[in-house]
């Protein structure tokens, strides 16, 4: 698997291409900025980017704007974004339009080797990855009516996985259950919350996300 | 109302003319055309009182004079033959502003030559003013060149003060047109006809008054000089009436300001008033605003001046001048009072964007406060954490708790989630924080100016962190005023922040357990 790296901190660059060539993978190339990267991608033609969402020239959103221009023009690479920022928000705007193949991380999360792994190899199998912090914020809001309450706490757990992006049969796995019994829980989860969107899109990332953020 | 005291026994002596002509005995067939100018010539009269001009006497009398032949006596008749010809340059006068001089001169050169050498009883087709007691020196042929002297004249003097009329009234702004435009076209058309009729004398049939083509110019040029004398009445008396209500200015004014009273007196739109501070040491409009002292491309300027010191200008279309001139003793009262008012406002407008710079460095300060944070000492905590963890350290996990209130930290000394999403977005993460429910029951998608958007976000954090239970919050955008509502277990609001929205022309309305705040997203850019 070949990776492209992209963050202006030398540290954070340094360091996940360490990790990943320690995991296996080739980096093909590191650069620090959004210009920068998107020449690379077209050069190097890589499995998976990482990018720092936050970069010159203007230290905003250019990590974002970079995912969405590669995830249009590169339909087969997979980028994960990596941020401080605990912002649903922006988890959202980078599923809004391709919610396939897609991750934000918070980044001292990928600095854990198995979770960095375990985050491209999902991105690598058409999966979406969303950091679970941001996913218990969401979670964890405070509420005057909760709509979550009808769910049992083993279909709140489903939903929590379900919101960081894992297929049923990675939810099965983490949760030891069989698949059938996962679908189950997904169709029970969608019916009681009312969500229209198909259970086994890639859509349903984004809507469980955005239900839980706004529904309550 | 001043008028010359002549004019009362020439409009007098205008009717008794009128009144014979139609009386007396004389053919039926010059009856009409009799009658037509008769009325020219009290229509000139008319004019000539109320514009107190001498050519519209001298035009009044000339087109009289061959009234007179119905049975006036001989020495009117002559006299008739020396002041018709001076009907041309009275027209063009009328029209134009300056006196054609040269005019008159040649004219009265012609008329009197003329009379001095013409003998009617040598003239075969003389049909009008035939008897002359004034002939001094009779000689056929003189009187016949110059008779065709005078018909050139007016062909020239005639089609160049048409063309005249035609090019100042092309030039005129639009204002000018309607303060003293009116008679150039009636006045134009009445010159022309004059340059038919010397045409007509030069190249055509000896003038009879049966033949048509002299009753056709006849008849257009008594139509024209009565549209002409209309003309010069209408554009006198609603000369008098602007210039009387300039007069009542200060008395009309009432709430209106002083520049829509004066754009409304004048029928200038374009008309404004600029008024001089002193202790600024510029111009400024009624509103406080500062405006330049040069006026706009094509404007005129009438600065008032008091004791030395300049009060105000007033910059205007280049027709209203004679009424801006008139302005300054009219309007000193509301002229001091608007100064004095707009000095007021400009020193408000200068607190209040002194407050907006001091709010908007705050900010900068913060955005560069929590980039610091982010990229110095987040950045070295999460490479302690990375080499703790490759170093198998258990002591990795309380460099990420630092990390985590870190960020915490920073989101709070400036949220960039604000910047990059707007409203929507950061109102949503306030939520997610927040120690008790928050509600969000209307958020627009769409993005304000910056420090609107931190105004907004600043006191909804202020209502979501103090608040002392659950708490619904409205924003909404509503005819260039985005509104913030809070209700429910609102605390106060501080100090500082009614001051941001105050910077931004905005208020804020609260009761015990509501808070509305209102800002207006017209001007506010920062």
């Amino acid at each position: 698997m070949r990776v492209v790296v992209a963050d202006d901190s030398l540290l954070t660059r340094a360091g996940v291409a360490y990790l990943l060539k320690q995991s296996g993978y080739t980096v093909a190339a590191e650069v620090d900025d959004a210009g920068t990267l998107l020449a690379a991608v077209r050069a190097e033609e890589p499995d998976l980017v990482v990018v720092d969402i936050r970069m010159p020239p203007t230290h905003t959103d250019e990590g974002l704007v970079a995912a969405e221009r590669i995830r249009a023009d590169h339909p087969r690479v997979g980028v994960l974004v990596l941020s401080q920022y605990v912002e649903p928000a922006y988890a959202m705007r980078l599923l809004r339009d391709h919610p396939e193949r897609v991750g934000y991380l918070l980044k001292e999360r990928v600095f854990d080797q198995a979770i960095l792994v375990d985050a491209l190899r999902r991105l690598a199998d058409g999966e979406t990855v969303i950091d679970p912090t941001i996913v218990s914020r969401l979670l964890g809001r405070q509420r005057a009516k909760d709509p979550l309450a009808a769910l049992t706490a083993r279909e709140r757990e489903v939903l929590a996985l379900l919101a960081e992006g894992l297929s049923n049969k990675a939810i099965a796995a983490r949760l030891t259950i069989t698949e059938r019994t996962v679908e189950a829980h997904v169709a029970q989860i969608f019916g009681k919350l009312g969500l229209l969107d198909d259970p086994s899109s890639h859509r349903r990332v984004l809507a469980v996300l955005a239900f839980i953020r706004s529904g309550g | 109302m001043r008028v010359t005291p002549l004019a009362v026994p020439l409009t007098a002596v205008g009717y008794g003319f009128a009144t014979v002509a139609v009386l007396a005995d004389v053919d039926p067939e010059t009856r009409y055309p009799v009658a037509v100018t008769v009325m020219t010539a009290l229509f000139l009269f008319a004019a000539g009182a109320v514009s107190r001009r001498g050519a519209a006497y001298a035009g009044g009398l000339c087109w009289l004079a061959p009234i007179w032949i119905a049975g006036g006596p001989s020495w009117a008749r002559s006299a008739a033959m020396v002041a018709v010809p001076f009907l041309l340059p009275a027209a063009a006068h009328l029209t134009l502003r300056r006196p054609p001089i040269a005019a008159y001169t040649i004219t009265a050169l012609l008329a009197v030559g003329r009379t001095l050498v013409y003998d009617p009883f040598y003239d075969p087709d003389c049909w009008r003013l035939c008897d002359n007691i004034l002939p001094a020196f009779p000689n056929q042929a003189a009187a016949e060149w110059l008779s065709t002297s005078w018909a050139a004249f007016a062909v020239v003097f005639g089609v160049a003060a048409t063309t005249r009329a035609i090019q100042d009234h092309r030039r005129m702004t639009p204002v000018a047109r309607r303060v003293r435009g009116l008679p150039l076209p009636p006045g134009a058309v009445a010159t022309a006809t004059f340059a038919c009729y010397g045409t007509a004398l030069l190249l055509g049939p000896a003038e009879r008054p049966d033949n048509p083509l002299y009753l056709a110019i006849f008849f257009a040029q008594a139509a024209a000089l009565c549209c002409l004398a209309a003309a010069v009445i209408w554009t006198t008396v609603a000369g008098w009436l602007r210039r009387a209500a300039v007069g009542r200015l200060a008395d009309d004014l009432g709430s209106a300001s002083l520049q829509a009273a004066l754009g409304r007196v004048t029928g200038d739109p374009s008309l404004t008033v600029a008024y001089w501070l002193p202790s600024y040491g510029r111009y400024v409009d009624s509103r406080g605003a500062e405006v330049p002292a040069e006026p706009e491309q094509g404007q005129a300027v009438t600065s008032i001046v008091r004791e030395g010191q300049p009060v105000a200008l007033i910059a205007h279309d280049p027709g209203s001048r004679e009424l801006t001139e008139r302005i300054g003793p009219a309007a000193r009262l509301a002229i001091d009072n608007e100064r004095l008012r707009a000095e007021v406002l400009a020193q408000i407008a200068d607190l209040r964007a002194s407050r907006t710079r001091v709010v908007a460095a705050g900010d900068d300060a913060r955005r560069r406060l929590e980039r610091d944070l982010h990229d110095g000492a987040q950045q070295r905590l999460l490479a302690v954490a990375f080499e703790l963890r490759l170093a198998g350290d258990p002591a990795v996990d309380t460099v990420l708790q630092a990390l985590g209130e870190l960020r915490e930290l920073a989101h709070g000394i400036f949220p960039v989630i604000l910047e990059e999403t707007g409203i929507e977005g950061a109102l949503w993460s306030l939520a997610d924080r927040a120690p008790f429910p928050v509600e969000i029951s209307e958020l627009p998608g769409v993005r304000f100016p910056p420090a609107v958007e931190r105004a907004v976000y600043l006191i909804a954090d202020h209502l979501a962190k103090a608040a002392t239970g659950p708490l619904n919050l409205r924003v909404e955008a509503r005819e260039d005023v985005l509104t913030l509502e809070a209700t429910g277990a609102v605390p106060r609001l501080p100090g500082h922040l009614g001051d941001r929205a105050g910077a931004l022309s905005g208020r804020v309305t609260a009761t015990a357990d509501h808070i509305r705040v209102e800002i207006p997203l017209a001007g506010a850019t920062m």
